[in-house]
């Protein structure tokens, strides 16, 4: 039997406190799979973000864990979470959130630096990944002089900067106009099916549901369908793992 | 993260906002260059007076009146007392009265001082040509630049020159009316002061009438530990003693006091300055609430946003720091170039108002450095501890 890459156990999670107490998450179960390519999909506020920034190590369960390769992540100190953000996931948001007084390429470069790479090695790094991105003529340039669709695929470069093996996505089209959408969710396709990286996303665009492997369905804070699409049982597992992109 | 990685982010954000860090590196710079400026100032001044005067011999020196006293004898009985009061190395005893200086068909009226070399010494007139008669005897004058002026000659040329000196020496005897000494005087030296007209004249070479009574006697001790004691024993007597040291201290208290006073008002401007960059630190972190937020998305630790602010706090202080030092050490010293020049062309002498001990600039790097520290720290703390979740939600 495979073992899990990422296992949430009975995750619950609660904000505020007293009348204003909302439990957004109530005991979520679930398993993934080196390689897979999941999707939460749900309406809003059905949990689906919460859930994904908890494995993200974002967001700290109230209840229950997130064991990651065999780690408990809640269990983390914030020095050791942040090295897990840093190393072992990369992440995509809505808002591509590429920071405006840096360059396309130090942009890219930036988990490395939080990592202690030196400069000349990262800005290679950073080179490399723009290059696969066709992103290279405009590495000087600053994210508001970039569109939109060019900003998500410098996020998507930087999310590969340490070569983690998980790939946390938020709604990555949400601001996209639907060619530069498309490109986006063929990217990371790419990702998942050539380099082999395990991506979860959050999503709420049904069009995007092909993708997947597996959908986790989420309502009030808890998965009401699993659907599974495709297997990824064809994955020989010593293929998985830091695979060069 | 790396040292110079910090720096880099640092710096990244100044790039972003030219305008503002520019203008709170000014802010700073104000602060710091008013205290620098104003302490310089009174510094300055306190060296300008007192250094004029400091010289070891008349350190040694009391300056002995009869005050208000009539009864008091300034006669010789008194210099030969004084002589042997316990640690004088010397008495030397000034006859003034006034007079006049003839050079050709031209005269000027001259308070005239007749006074050993030795007492002309202890004076230490600041000349601006020539040099100090060295002989009691010989028949030589110092005068000063007005006398110069008078004959409408410059300093230089004035030296060696022969002139009738006319001295009406106080008769004790008659005090309505004086004796009438004149002779011919060679020009030795000329003391830079245009406003009072006197000259220094060698005691030995007027004959003082019996009884004269002098007008100051200069006490020189063998050293300044036993000053405090031959003081005591003239005031005991009833004179009345200054000492140049005595004026230096009191000078430097007022010099103080001064400089607290001057150092407050740029300490104000300061912490003024000082508010304007906790202000700057505060919406820098307020802007880039949602930059921490993906920063610690991916990957950067408290610990490295906590000392990313904190070395912006340190460059902003410390260029700030930097360039009000700059400032006003530019702007002092404009003004000591100008000042002197004003001086120079009114008939003064070249000044440097503005003075900064080397000492005071280390310290003042070093202040501004450490107030940038403490500014930064709160800011930092808050940017460090920023939740990710809530810095990336933020709009």
């Amino acid at each position: 039997m495979r073992t899990p890459l990422i296992r949430v156990e009975k995750i619950e999670k609660e904000f505020g406190q007293g009348e204003t107490l909302v439990q957004v998450l109530k005991g979520i179960d679930l398993e993934i799979y080196s390689g897979e390519y999941i999707i939460f999909f749900g309406p809003s506020g059905c949990g689906k973000s919460t859930l994904l920034n908890c494995i993200a190590g974002l967001e700290v369960p109230t209840k229950g864990k997130v064991v990651v390769r065999g780690q408990d992540i809640s269990k983390l100190s914030k020095k050791e979470l942040a090295d897990y953000r840093n190393k072992k996931i990369g992440m995509i948001f809505q808002q591509f959130n590429v920071l405006k007084s840096f360059s396309v390429i130090n942009n890219v470069a930036l988990p490395q630096v939080f990592a202690g790479v030196p400069k000349g090695r990262r800005m290679k790094r950073a080179q490399h990944l723009l290059s696969m991105f066709g992103l290279e003529k405009i590495a000087k340039r600053l994210p508001t002089e970039i569109s939109g669709g060019q900003q998500q695929r410098v996020a998507i470069a930087r999310s590969l900067a340490n070569n983690p093996w998980i790939l946390i996505v938020d709604e990555p089209t949400g601001n996209l106009d639907s060619k530069a959408s498309e490109e986006v969710m063929g990217l990371l396709e790419q990702l998942n099916k050539k380099s082999k990286r395990t991506i979860i996303m959050v999503t709420h665009n049904p069009e995007q549901l092909k993708y997947a492997h597996r959908i986790f369905y989420l309502k009030d804070g808890q998965i009401v369908k699993t659907e599974v699409k495709h297997h990824v049982a064809d994955i020989d597992e010593k293929e998985i793992g830091e695979v060069q992109l | 993260m790396k040292p110079i990685d910090v720096l880099r982010i640092s710096l990244s954000t100044f790039v972003n906002n030219k305008m503002r860090t520019i203008l709170t590196i000014f802010g700073i710079a104000i602060g710091i260059g008013a205290i620098v400026f104003l302490v310089s100032f009174g510094y300055g001044l306190q060296k300008i007076t007192i250094g004029e005067i400091q010289s070891i011999k008349a350190l040694k020196t009391l300056m002995v009146t009869s005050g208000d006293s009539s009864i008091l004898s300034m006669g010789d009985d008194a210099v030969e007392k004084f002589k042997k009061i316990e640690g004088t190395e010397s008495v030397n005893p000034n006859l003034s009265m006034s007079g006049q200086v003839i050079y050709g068909s031209t005269r000027t009226d001259s308070l005239i001082n007749a006074v050993s070399a030795e007492y002309l010494d202890l004076e230490g007139p600041r000349l601006e040509a020539g040099e100090q008669y060295t002989g009691d005897s010989d028949k030589e004058i110092v005068v000063t630049s007005v006398a110069a002026n008078a004959f409408g000659l410059s300093p230089n040329d004035l030296v060696g020159k022969t002139v009738k000196v006319a001295a009406y020496i106080p008769d004790p005897e008659n005090e309505k009316t004086p004796i009438l000494a004149e002779g011919e005087y060679t020009i030795v030296g000329v003391i830079k002061d245009s406003v009072a007209s006197y000259l220094y004249l060698p005691i030995g070479t007027i004959a003082i009438p019996k009884n004269s009574s002098y007008s100051a006697i200069k006490v020189k001790a063998r050293d300044t530990a036993v000053m405090a004691q031959m003081k005591e024993t003239l005031t005991g007597l009833g004179y009345k003693t200054t000492s140049i040291g005595e004026k230096i201290d009191q000078m430097n208290r007022i010099f103080q006091i001064a400089q607290i006073v001057l150092l407050t008002l740029g300490a104000i401007a300061l912490v003024v300055a000082s508010i304007g960059m906790f202000n700057t630190l505060t919406i820098s972190l307020l802007e880039r609430t949602k930059d921490i937020g993906v920063m610690k998305a991916l990957g950067a630790t408290d610990k490295g946003i906590y000392a990313v602010f904190l070395s912006e706090a340190a460059i902003i202080s410390f260029a700030g720091g930097f360039s009000g030092i700059v400032l006003s050490l530019l702007s002092g010293n404009i003004l000591n170039v100008v000042i002197s020049a004003v001086a120079v062309r009114a008939g003064g002498e070249s000044v440097k108002i503005f003075q900064t001990p080397w000492q005071f600039i280390a310290i003042i790097i070093a202040f501004s450095f450490i107030v940038g520290i403490l500014t930064g720290l709160y800011p930092a703390r808050r940017a460090a501890r920023l939740n990710p979740l809530d810095a990336l939600r933020y709009e």
